[in-house]
Order: structure tokens, then sequence, then C-alpha cells
């Protein structure tokens, strides 16, 4: 887990780090009325081979920080105040700007963001798009339309797609040319921030069902946002349930559904209305915490159902319940939560 | 069912204009009839382009309809004017999708919870404040007072819904026609949100329609479920029996769509219908679905489009085969 | 108050807001303390400015070096010697002052205010008492008469007081020539002195036709012989022409550049705030009209719009000038009709866009008519760029009627700044090194238009919220 390079040499991928490490990463926003840190110590690997994690988390809970602190695509008052991000053995968070832009993005991390396909030029061909950085790595046009070509074939768009412009796509295919286009490069690890929330729910499942089939076949590493456990449930390994810009629950995606060990977690997976039972979805008062604020115990105290004394003046660390599995409550250790009723 | 609310035949075509002088006619929503009884929440469910919107504008008298007739307790909407359309207004609350768009960012909540009251002139002006007040703690929000000052951009999603809600509801309605209103609520509010419409429509007798693309949701908040697909409302039953056994195609492929937290769901690719909804500028003839449609029936579905027929379980499906029972 | 207090947060808007407050002081100020009708019976009327030096720079150039003689005006106070005479009375008033071996006033005046007699009019004498003992008479005359059939008591130079200008009568040519000849024993040419005989009266002749300055106290002695003891002299003085005058200078007709300055600055932001409103006043209804109601209102706006647009504007503000008279009003009137499209087209556009959002659609399923969905739910979203867009305005309004009284067009009964730069360019002040004719008002229209920018700077941020930081939580 060491940085194996020093910053500024050839990187060497060491075969047995995991393909991501985020270790105690903060992330700080400098507003009008202070600084704010949405991301507080957040830790989480990404194992080699194939492996999906979903980060789960409510509007403003710092899930889409997390991400942004990888790819660096923090906002302009954004930074990362503390922590490592380590990629393959090499410390990412120690290059510069520039040389991330040039030798990591888009060639080993590539995102697609929220509302992608606002992120197509209307003026540009989806070909000249898609052809774009690899004929700016030198890659010969011929080379780099066949290889866009087969991509668009692979990601399900017809012939001929990549002459056309985005205007003429719909929602669907648009997504699934940005989706080729992240794919150009090869990248070792693809980052999905809400990839299908513009979405109808008919056509999320194909883009859903397509990055199941990428996932499996080229065995790359997936960080996948999303507000929808349920959603997240259908693609990711693993999952880790932000709240407050903490990591609150982070384990197999089997075991964190079948038996959450924190009371956040609880209430999210008990608020989905289930569409083939006739059980009424449970509630979750209150709204996330205002992070401009200090709160001296739990984060989620103010909502939680089971709360007790210690929750308010003492903040709970994460502990680990199960084999890959952390949650952070004072109760998560004594085994399964005591039922909670609503 | 006794027709408080009564469509019959509504359709909404809109004209785009292409170039210069030649318009696209747009069938928006084609030939929908439905009856809506007293105190009944209706869930219109469908995906972008289906329509569903529009009949809610079209119920809202936002739109106006094209052919067929929608009568509201007797009176044709279309008809209503001067006093009598003030009236329907009175008679029907309305929410929409954008807490954020929807609530005039340079007014209080005071304010907008009193719009209605203060446009209708019903109530004397003296009694708005405790009406205001009376609304809002009828959506949970409290304190009232204190609520009452704030602006909407210091308020979370939910309670901005929750405010416009609110100002639906203080003009006391027998209707509330709700345009997704929970879809831009975060999800930890939106089951508060379903569960308090459910309340004020059996305590207030309130009847609602409602217009969403989340099935999952209007499962659980709604009465009965009314599938629309490309202007039509292809199935409509009762909202357990339309789930749990669904009988038209694209009810089917809606369902197998949404995604639960289920670990098997992982391991196997979700069973979807190929291709994206038509655009109602371009429908392919016969049945709308049949392109997509996986157990279309070569030579019949491309000409024949549906009529709707009763359904086993109740209510109304549109589809050459009524599917078998699950 | 958001929006002032927004404005506040920047230095550029502190800045501007500073500005416009002193503008806006000083524009009361003005207004208060000007006499009304200042533009013809005061600006336009040579008699008031016929005591200044006439093209002299500001005062402030005497900090630059160079010396130049002040501008010394010496009123009569309480008499230093009365004395009858019988029934007559003589009164003596001394006016002292004192003469360095600088520059020389560059005219000497003097001028009689009111004069009330009983019978018979008063006589009366100036003096010029130098250091070494010279007196040179300078005036002697009698106050004017009774016309015939006027009938007692009378009274004088009252409206239009009595002046004499020392420094142009041969008589006082005469007077010097003859005292300092006898003093210093010289002969002098009276005919040396004419039209300038500043150099004898605060001088030594040197016999060679040149003077040496002679510094020192001098006073002017005013002696008055009234008939009656009940006969007043109200007010006289003696004006020494400075070569500097005022903190602006003067223009070839002597007028005070300051006060016109000063004058015109209630006018421009008059100009420019009324402007400025009534046309964004006009361009937002117009353009909230043509959104909202759309069809053939909108079509009608639209097309008047586009034709107004592109309407050349000055040719036919020149054009309405020459046919109907150059008056403020007017200028203004075409100003705003001409200034409303821009307006008018963005604000359809925002309208169109909100007419159709859920606000809207909200008010309108309360059954809101469409007077109340204008004004409480349309246009507050378009306050904030109306606003703003007014401000910029501002200036632009101003330069306008600038430009236009500049090519001569403006209103000659209200002198503004770009009538003073027109004056100045007339004359040819740049080409006579007059250039503080044009420094003043090109100065003040520039501090002006910068408030401004600053303000719609400043507010830019505040308004729009694409720049606006921070979230909508």
């Amino acid at each position: 887990m060491s940085p194996l390079t020093p910053a500024g040499e050839t990187p060497v991928t060491d075969p047995a780090a995991p393909l991501l490490s985020v270790e105690g990463l903060a992330v700080e926003y400098t507003t009008a009325r202070g600084v704010v840190r949405s991301v507080d110590g957040v830790s989480f690997t990404l194992k080699t081979g194939g492996e999906a994690l979903g980060l789960i988390g409510e509007s403003g809970s710092g899930k889409t920080s997390i991400t942004s602190a990888v790819t660096r695509l923090l906002p302009r008052n954004g930074r990362v105040a503390e922590g490592r991000i380590v990629l393959a053995g090499e410390e990412v968070s120690r290059l510069s700007d520039e040389e991330f832009r040039k030798r990591i993005r888009w060639s080993r991390i590539a995102v697609v963001v929220q509302g992608a396909m606002a992120s197509l030029n209307p003026v540009l061909r989806v070909g000249d798009q898609g052809t774009e950085r690899l004929r700016a790595d030198g890659v010969a046009r011929r080379d780099a339309e066949a290889r866009f070509a087969a991509l668009l074939d692979r990601v399900g768009l017809p012939r001929g797609t990549e002459k056309r412009y985005p205007h003429e796509l719909s929602g669907g295919m648009k997504q699934r040319a940005v989706i080729a286009m992240a794919l150009t490069h090869d990248p070792q690890l693809l980052v999905l921030d809400e990839p299908t929330s513009a979405l109808d729910v008919s056509i999320q499942a194909q883009i859903m069902n397509l990055l199941k089939e990428l996932k499996r076949e080229r065995g790359i590493g997936m960080l996948f946002i999303t507000h929808d456990l349920g959603l997240a449930s259908d693609l990711c390994d693993r999952v880790a349930v932000v709240y407050g810009g903490q990591i609150r629950e982070i384990g197999g995606t089997d075991a964190l559904l079948a038996g959450p060990r924190d009371p956040y977690t609880e209430r999210l997976l008990a608020s989905i209305p289930r569409i083939r039972s006739a059980e009424a979805p449970g509630f979750l008062p209150g709204a996330p915490p205002d992070l401009r604020v200090a709160i001296p115990g739990c984060r989620f105290a103010a909502r939680c159902p089971l709360v007790f004394d210690r929750c308010r003046t003492e903040a709970p660390d994460l502990v680990t319940v199960g084999e890959g599995h952390d949650a952070r409550c004072f109760l998560s250790a004594d085994g399964p939560l005591p039922a909670v009723r609503g | 069912m006794s027709g408080f609310i009564s469509l019959d035949g509504v359709s909404v075509d809109f004209h785009v204009r292409r170039g210069l002088f030649a318009t696209t006619p747009v069938h928006a929503v084609r030939g929908v009839s439905l009856e809506i009884a007293r105190g009944e929440h209706v869930a219109i469910v469908g995906e972008s382009g289906s329509g569903k919107t529009t009949l809610g504008r079209a119920l809202l008298r936002l739109q106006a309809v094209s052919a067929g007739r929608i009568v509201v307790d007797g009176d044709p909407i279309a008809d209503l004017a001067g006093d009598d359309l003030m009236r329907f207004r009175r008679r029907v609350g309305a929410i929409f999708q954008d807490p954020y768009a929807s609530l005039s960012p340079y007014m209080r909540v005071r304010e907008i919870v009193a719009e209605g009251l203060v446009v209708h002139g019903t109530v004397p002006a003296a009694e708005h404040e405790a009406r205001v007040l009376a609304a809002l703690e009828a959506v949970r929000l409290s304190p009232a007072a204190e609520i009452a000052d704030r602006f909407p951009h210091t308020m979370s999603g939910g309670q901005r819904q929750r405010v416009a809600i609110a100002r639906a509801m203080v003009l006391e309605p027998e209707i509330l026609v709700a345009d997704e209103p929970v879809s831009m609520v975060d999800a930890s509010s939106r089951v508060e949100i379903l569960a308090l419409l459910r309340e004020l429509q059996v305590s207030r007798g309130l009847t609602i329609v409602s217009v969403t693309h989340d099935l999952a949701s209007a499962r659980h908040s709604a009465d009965r479920i009314a599938v629309m697909y490309a202007g039509r409302i292809v199935e409509e039953g009762p909202a357990a029996s339309l789930v749990d056994d669904p009988r038209h195609p694209y009810t089917r492929a809606l369902l197998a769509a949404v995604p639960e937290p289920d670990p098997a769901n992982r391991l196997r690719d979700r069973a979807v219908v190929p291709g994206e909804p038509p655009s109602p500028a371009a429908l392919p003839p016969g049945c709308a679905f049949h392109p997509r449609c996986p157990v279309a029936i070569a030579g019949t579905c491309e000409v024949t489009d549906p009529a709707a027929t009763p359904r086993s379980g109740g209510g109304q499906v549109a589809c050459v085969r009524e599917l078998p029972g699950a | 108050m958001a929006l002032l207090r927004g404005v506040l947060s920047s230095g550029v808007g502190r800045a501007g807001v500073a500005l416009l407050l002193s503008l806006v002081v000083l524009s009361i100020g003005v207004v208060l303390t000007f006499p009304p009708g200042f533009g013809l019976t005061r600006w336009g009327d040579p008699a008031v400015w016929a005591d200044n030096p006439k093209a002299v720079p500001p005062v402030w150039t005497n900090v630059l070096g160079g010396s130049a003689a002040e501008h010394r005006t010496l009123s009569i106070g309480a008499p230093v010697d009365v004395r009858q005479s019988g029934p007559a009375e003589l009164r003596t008033w001394e006016l002292p002052f004192a003469q360095g071996t600088g520059a020389l006033p560059t005219f000497l005046s003097f001028t009689l205010g009111r004069v009330d007699y009983a019978g018979r009019p008063p006589s009366y004498r100036l003096l010029l008492v130098r250091p070494d003992g010279v007196e040179i008479p300078l005036v002697r005359d009698v106050v004017r008469g009774p016309r015939p059939g006027e009938t007692g008591p009378y009274v004088r130079y009252a409206d239009e007081p009595y002046r004499v200008l020392i420094s142009s009568d041969p008589a006082v040519t005469e007077e010097a020539a003859d005292a300092l000849g006898a003093q210093y024993g010289v002969t002098i040419d009276p005919a040396s002195l004419r039209g300038r005989p500043e150099v004898a009266l605060f001088g030594v002749p040197d016999g060679a036709g040149g003077y040496t300055p002679l510094a020192g106290d001098y006073r002017f002695r005013l002696a008055f012989a009234f008939a009656d003891p009940a006969d007043v002299l109200a007010e006289a003085k003696v004006v020494l022409g400075g070569s500097v005058y005022g903190w602006a200078g003067t223009d070839t007709q002597g007028r005070d550049l300051m006060e016109g300055l000063l004058f015109g600055l209630p006018i421009a932001l008059l100009i420019g705030i009324s402007a400025a409103f009534v046309s964004t006043a006009i361009g937002t209804a117009l353009g909230l009209i043509s959104g909202f109601k759309g069809g053939r209102i909108d079509l009608l706006i639209q097309g008047a719009a586009d034709i107004i647009n592109n309407v050349p504007l000055l040719p036919l503000l020149i054009f309405m000038v020459f046919v109907l008279g150059s008056q403020l009003w007017l200028i203004l009137l075409v100003l705003v009709a001409f200034s409303w499209p821009g307006l008018t087209i963005t604000i359809r556009s925002m309208v169109l866009g909100l007419s159709t959002g859920s606000e809207v659609e909200a008010a309108r399923a309360l059954g809101a008519s469409t007077g109340r969905i204008l004004r409480k739910h349309i246009f507050p979203h378009t306050a904030p760029f109306v606003v703003t867009q007014m401000i910029f305005f501002v200036p632009g309004a101003i330069l306008a009627e600038a430009g236009l009284s500049f090519l001569g067009l403006g209103d000659p009964s209200l002198p503004t700044w770009g009538q003073i730069l027109e004056d100045g360019f007339r004359t040819g002040a740049v080409f006579l090194g007059y250039w503080w004719w044009v420094l003043g008002p090109g100065l003040a229209l520039v501090i002006t238009s910068v408030t401004f920018m600053l303000l719609a700077i400043a507010l830019e941020p505040v308004v729009n919220p694409r720049l606006r930081g921070g979230d909508r939580g």
C-alpha cells in the first residue's frame, strides 16, 4: 500500500496492490461562510479484477466530492485537505494537475458524470469527439476511428452513429456514446456518477445491463455513485453508504443488504418502496446534517431511531463487523440491530 | 364506478413548428378514458413522452384538449368560465414536480401558501394567517409560525414540497393533481411525503390523481394505477393487482426494470425490452408498443391498435392478447 | 436590501456606492443653493461674469509652480470717516490690500451698487493710495440724476449695478501719468499706458519707459458727498482681476467653470437616471407583455423593436433637433423612445422561459390572474436583471446628451457638461491652450459614468445566479 514510485518517475504498477486505495480522504470547500469539510476521513479500497464499489448517499452527503477528489474534478473552491489516493500502487494524489490530466484521466481513470449527455459537444460529430483523445495521443486517424467504431458497436449503438451529431441521438443513445468514449483508452477504473438518473426506467435497465457486461468481460473496476441503493445493488459487489461526509457502513452488497449494521443503512433500505411487497416503506425523518456546524457526537444522531445519550456526545468510529464489513455505530459490534418500527 | 372525475376519449395534440410554415402534429395524449371515484388515489405511471404530464395538465385545465371531454362532478371542465372556472380552481389543487422551481424564491412561505386565499378572496383577510398556519400544520411543517417566515431557499427539497402541498390545500380542494410529487425530493423524504398524501386523502376524502414514473412508489401510495405508453392507457387496475399480476407486456417490462435492492439481481441481467419509447411525433402504426413488444403477433400488432377491454383483476387492458395471469 | 448588501461586499461596489452618494449629496446641495433659472439668469448673462478674469486657469495651477495674480474683490464696509459740511455729508471708505512684486492684477474695475438719495444726486471719487504716498484718482462721477418728471426719493443702480472698467479708462492713464511724473520727476506719455495702466499704478517709473513693481500696502479710497445725511450707499466694490480663478478656471466670458460643472451634475444625473428609468420601464413592460401574451401583440412589439433597433439614432436626433428645436425634454424623449428594444427582446426571452415554468403553472392552477402572475411570479425574476440594465443605461444616457450638446444640439437654457465642452471646442480652447475648459467637463463625465459602471459591475455577480456562489438548498 505504500507508494512504490516517487512522483515524477515512470510508474511501476504493483500487481499486488489494490486497483484503487483511498486513505483518510478529507475534502474542504471554501464558501462565503467559511470552510466546510464535506468529506472527512474516508478510506476504501477497490480490488483489481473488475470489482464495482457503490457509493450511496443522499444529496449533500459528500459522495460526489469523494469521486471528484479521485478524478481531480473538484470545483475551484474545493480541495483535498488530507489523505492519499493510490491507483495501482502509484500515489496519484501527488501528481500535478497537468500530469494527472495527461497520464491518468481518461487513459487510466475514465469518468462518466451526472447528466453526461450534456457533456457532449453539440457541434461535433460523435465520432470526432470519441477519437479526439486517441488522435491527440498519436494514434493514426484510421486506427482511432476503427477502435471507436468497435466500441460504439460494443455499447449497442447502430452502425453509422459516429457520423451523427449528439442532438440526433436519444437520451439512452447519448449515454451509450458517452460510455463508449470513456472506454477508448481501456481504462482500469471507470467512475460513474449517477449515470442513469436522467433516463427512463426501461432505458436505465438497458444501461445497467451494459455496465454489468462491461464489468464481466473487461475486468474494469467501477466506482458507482448513486442515491439509489436498489440500483447500486444491481451492479456493485460492495457498497459504501456515505452520510455527512463519512462512510457509515461499507461491506459486501449481499451482507449489507441482508443485515445492515448501521441504523442509517437500515433506515435507507427500509425507506425504499418494494414493488413486490405489500409492506409499506419505512420513514427516515429529518434532513442531512449541516456540516458548517460542528457536530460533537454521531452525525446521524439527530435522525436516528435508536439514538441514546452517548451518541450525542461521542462520535462513533468504524468497527469491523464481518469480513470486509465495517459499520459506524456503537451498536454495530453487538450483532444485528434491534428492530425499528415505522 | 361512479365517475367523480370522468375522462372520455381525451386527446391532446400539439403542433410543433418545423421550419417556416410546416407544422408537425404531435399526439401527446390519444383517446384516454378513465373514471375516478371520489376519495380515490389514481396514479398515472409512464416514461417520458408517454403523455402522463400532459394528461395531468389537461385535468387541471392548464391544457386544452383536442378531442374528448373531462367531466368533474358533472361539469365538463372545458365549458367553465368566469366564476365557475374560479370555483373549479378552488376545488382542484395542484402540486408540481420541482419544489425548487414551483415556489417563488422572492416570497416568504406565508405569502406562498396564502396566494390561493388572496386570489379567490373567499376567506376574509383576517383569517388568512390562521388558514396558512393550519395548512402548514396539516403538512407537518412545524412550528408553523416560524416556517411561515422563511424563504424557500432556506428549506430542503422535502420541506419545499410540503409548502407546495400546503399551498394547494389551503383552499381545501376536493381534488389534488400531483405531477411527480417526489421525483425531485431526496430519497429519505419521499416516503414521508407519499404518506402525507395518503393521510390527506383518507382524512379529508381527497381525490388524488398523481403522475409518476416510479411504479414502486405508485404501488404503495395509490389505490389504482394507470400505465401510459405513447399517449394511451395500456393497462389500468387496482394497484396491487396490476403490479402482482400485470397483463400488458409493457407493464411487465416496466416492472422488470425497477431496481430492487436484491442481491440476486447482480448475478443476472435485467429482462429488458429493447429500444426506446417512440417520439409522440412519429408513432408506429398499429399498437404503438409493437416494435419493442416481446410477444407481438406478426401481422396483427402492426395494424391493430387494440381497444381497452376489461381486465380480469379489475380495470382495463389494451392488448390484442390479454396475457394470462401469473 | 440583499442587493445592497451584495453590492457592498465587493470593493468595486463600495467605491461605486461611495461615489454615488457623494454625487447625490453634491447634487442636492447644488439644487438647494443655485438660483432658479440659473441657466438664463446667471450662466447666460454676461453682466454677471463681467468682473471675472477671462479664460484663466484654475487657482490650483499655482501649486504646480508659477506666480499668478490672485483674483480679489474688495467690498466696502463701514465708512472710515464721516464729516458734516452744512446740510451735506462726506463719507469716506477705505479698501486696503497688499500688492507684492509678483504678477499684477489683470484688470481693475469699480462697481457701484444701490444708492438712495432724497434730492440732489451724490458725487463720488475713487482714489488709489500707494505705499509711496502717491494718490491717483481713478473715478470721478455723479450718481445719475432724476429723469424728467421723476420725483424723490431716488433709487439708483439697484437692479443693475453701475460698473466702470478702470483699466480701459483713458482718464486713468492720464491721471497716473501726471501723478507719477510729478512724484518721480519723469515725463510719462499716457498713451504708453493705454489699456494697461496697472504697470504704472503698481510700479515706479525708471525714466526709460519701464516700471519697477512697487510692493507694499495699497488702499482704495472711496469718498462720497451726499446732499442729505439720510442718503445711503449700500454697496460698492473694486475688483482686482486675477490670472487664475476658482477650482475650474473661467471661459472667455469670464464664467466660473466650476459653477457650470456643479450645475451640470444634477442635470446629468437627472438626464441619466430619468432616461434610464423610463426606458427600462418601457422596455420591461413591453418585454413582459410580449413574452407572456404572445400572438399578435408579441409579433407587433417584436417587429417594432426590430425596426427601432435598426434606426440610426444620431442622425435622427440631429434631424429632430433641427426641426423641433433643441429642448432637453425632447432629447430625453428620443433617447427613451429608441433605447427600449434591447431590453424588451431580452426580457421577452426570459419571460418565455418563466411562463412555462412550474411557478407560473402553479399560480395558474390557483386561478391567479394574468396581472398577478406577471407582477408576482414573472417580474421578480427579471427585476435584478432590469435593475442592472437600468444602472448600465445611466452613463449611456448622460454621454448621449453630452454627445448631442457637443454637436451643438443641446438645450441652451440649461448648461450641461456637453455644452461647456462644446463652448470650449467652438472657441478653440484646445488650440488656445485653455485646457481647463475641456478637462473639467471631461473629468465630470468620466467620474459620473465610472460611478454607475462600478455599481453595475458590482451588481452583476449579485444578480446573475450563474456567478453567484453557494448552493441553493
